[in-house]
């Protein structure tokens, strides 16, 4: 885990990226991209899932968000994951794509511009209004066009600038409609794992989302798993519950038998991330001794670790 | 921060004991709802006994020797009917974890982790916790971060000022600490010479906040020191610090909480002490208590809190101070009903906060006279169960 930590740069600025090598024999990679709120670091267990089954996984942290890409997350809206999303699978090459909740809009349009190896969403946010709204408490789209000086929304304890709504508006991440027609140019083989029981999405709108890919018999799975929360991260009994089905089905579209899944105890996880931690400790405390003996030289920006 | 779901928890719960999923129990589909400190007190103690007798029958099944000391005292889970009726739950005293550890593994218990406590009252209690146990455990602590601190995602840079687990992976405070760095990120900032301002200071300068800096209170009050001598922090409202555990070998060098809340504060940049949070943990216990912004240590709904009388270990009533006492339904791999060595006081009602329920209030360590009593008392109802051998473990 944490094998390589580097970054991507562009025009469009920074992507800090970190790869894991797979704990197994190699099944195929795939790009992780994290929920709304969470970084590369905190989509250490989903990524440990997929790597300790075989998969080379490749997590980011988004720009305009918290973490170590650019951007600050004011800045936050859709186009810009959908462009890190871009330029990350395009990155990591011939690799399928998993999103968790909120990533999963964007994940839909940039799979139906340019089909990954197969794409896994675990609770995609498929109405974003519908989403954004619950989980505010507040009508903001409405209040968006009633309220133009306005100049931010809190959510989920981050201040996001009014852009959000904009371009939510201006390129189509609004409604469950918007998100079907995107889901209907996907090709690749999909997995849509949702909740039941999500308090933030609605079951009705991801069948309606899938049923647009279901009417031309297409290679898509759909299952549901019991949950009394959307943000799995709050109990890693429903996060081992989620990515345990996740896995079996990323094993399944990597041509794999999901049957040979292993799904490592929570303790296994602690102790892997542990040592990772450990290691990532000493490699910052040595470039530290490094810089200070290269007395400002400068250096690359990758680090092997 | 209730928000009209806690509603549903009973309901929900429910229709989840039914699911394919072994762990889907009650408490885990509980544990993640929004405004789980604010239920109701009707529903939070019909709430409190549901979850308890699950683990109660749970524990009789699958533990022989609490079965044989619940058979003893003639107690089954059909005598709790009522959240009253949980203090006559027979406890686990802590010195068993320390003397006798293996009696308390359940006979299903699978690949459990034995974590300990620092042995620095004495002898090293040995508490054996499978992974649903450790699970429960974790999304307690990330219950409590998220209606306690209010922090709804993880974006909070934990800042850990406890024990480095490298030194012993199975101490419990610090093997808390790396499951919490697992979920909210962050890094340890302690090594063999105390803490490293090398690392910290750039870290908590450079980072966006809210930062959530947490250790036992000795080695804050060394960063609180080190920054009066050179400077303090630039304000970071939004922030915390977290205390865990107590101030064990360095007792001497204790100050007032008050002077300690102040001077944290001022030297962190934090405006006032409202951000500054005390908890309460054993490693017997599987959950954690967290204080409030009114400085109240909440209990979470699966967490009944009592106190006995030192004496006669006879339940007293709410605001009597005596034994903290806890029926704990979290764990699954030994049973954590457990009588403290701590002494202290429940208060119960609507808090400032907003959380309704109990509240402990800790006021001292037990003195060895009471707790001499107190295994005295112990010792004549536990008579002589049968020791299951010491199995299915591994350390780290």
């Amino acid at each position: 885990m944490d094998d390589l930590v580097t970054r991507i740069d562009g025009p469009h600025g920074s992507i800090a990226v970190v790869v894991d090598d797979p704990e197994t024999e190699k099944i195929g990679s795939v790009v992780l991209a994290p929920a709304y709120g969470l970084t590369a670091e905190n989509m250490f267990l989903p990524a440990y899932f997929l790597a300790r089954n075989g998969f080379r996984v490749v997590r980011f942290d988004m720009r305009n968000h918290i973490g170590h890409s650019s951007g600050s997350m004011y800045e936050f809206h859709l186009s810009s994951v959908l462009e890190d999303l871009r330029v990350v699978t395009e990155w990591a090459g011939h690799a399928g794509l998993m999103a968790v909740s909120l990533s999963g809009r964007p994940a839909i349009r940039a799979a139906a511009e340019r089909a990954p190896q197969w794409l896994v969403l675990v609770m995609p946010v498929v109405d974003v209004q519908y989403t954004i709204e619950v989980v505010t408490e507040l009508p903001l789209f409405e209040m968006y066009h009633s309220d133009p000086i306005r100049p931010s929304l809190e959510v989920l304890g981050h201040e996001v600038g009014r852009q959000f709504i904009e371009d939510c508006e201006r390129h189509a991440f609004v409604s469950a409609e918007d998100t079907a027609r995107d889901f209907e140019r996907v090709t690749a083989p999909s997995s849509v794992i949702y909740g039941r029981g999500d308090p933030w999405v609605r079951s009705s709108d991801v069948a309606k989302v899938a049923s647009v890919r279901r009417r031309r018999k297409d290679d898509l799975r759909l299952q549901q798993v019991a949950t009394s929360c959307h943000q799995i991260q709050r109990n890693p009994v429903i996060a081992n519950r989620f990515m345990s089905t996740a896995t079996r089905h990323a094993i399944a579209l990597a041509g794999g038998d999901p049957k040979s899944v292993v799904i490592p105890s929570f303790a296994e996880v602690i102790s892997r991330h542990q040592a990772v931690s450990v290691r990532r400790r000493g490699a910052a405390d040595a470039a530290q001794e490094r810089h200070a003996g290269d007395s400002g030289r400068g250096g690359p920006h990758d680090h092997v670790l | 921060m209730m928000r009209g779901g806690a509603a549903r928890v009973a309901e929900r719960g429910l229709l989840a004991a039914a699911d394919e999923t072994p762990a889907s129990t009650l408490f885990d589909e509980i544990v993640s709802q929004e405004g789980l400190y604010a239920i109701s007190t009707a529903e939070r103690k019909q709430l409190g006994v549901t979850l308890a007798r699950a683990a109660i029958e749970h524990h009789l099944e699958s533990n022989r020797a609490f079965r044989a000391y619940c058979s003893r005292q003639g107690f089954d889970a059909s005598h709790v009917a009522s959240s009253e009726d949980l203090a006559r739950v027979p406890l686990l005293p802590t010195s068993l974890f320390k003397i006798k550890p293996e009696l308390t593994l359940s006979d299903d218990a699978r690949d459990v982790l034995l974590t300990t406590s620092s042995g620095t009252q004495g002898r090293i209690s040995t508490v054996p916790r499978d992974d649903v146990t450790l699970m429960r455990f974790f999304a307690g602590i990330s219950a409590a971060v998220r209606e306690m601190l209010g922090l709804r995602t993880q974006a909070g840079w934990f800042f850990n000022l406890g024990p480095p687990t490298a030194a012993d992976p199975h101490l419990w405070i610090a093997y808390v600490m790396a499951g919490v760095g697992l979920a909210y990120g962050g890094d340890c900032y302690v090594g063999d010479g105390g803490i490293q301002f090398e690392r910290l200071l750039p870290d908590l300068r450079e980072t966006e906040p809210p930062h959530v800096i947490v250790g036992p209170p000795p080695l804050i009050l060394d960063l609180v020191q080190h920054l009066e001598s050179h400077g303090p922090l630039r304000s970071t409202p939004g922030s915390f610090v977290v205390t865990i555990g107590g101030w064990k070998r360095r007792s001497g060098e204790r100050i007032p909480r008050g002077e300690f809340e102040e001077r944290t504060a001022a030297a962190l940049g934090l405006g006032d002490v409202s951000g500054i949070r005390d908890t309460y943990n054993m490693v017997e216990l599987n959950s954690v208590l967290f204080e409030c912004h009114a400085k109240r240590k909440h209990a979470p709904p699966w967490l009944t809190v009592y106190t006995r009388a030192p004496k006669t270990l006879e339940p007293l009533s709410h605001g009597e101070t005596g034994i903290l006492s806890f029926v704990d339904s979290s764990a699954r791999s030994y049973p954590a009903f457990v009588l403290s060595d701590d002494i202290g006081r429940v208060e119960s009602g609507r808090c400032a906060c907003g959380a309704e329920g109990d509240s402990a209030v800790v006021e001292r360590r037990i003195s060895s006279i009471e707790a001499r009593g107190c295994a005295l008392k112990m010792d004549s109802e536990r008579g002589s169960a049968g020791a299951p051998t010491w199995r299915r473990t591994r350390r780290g």
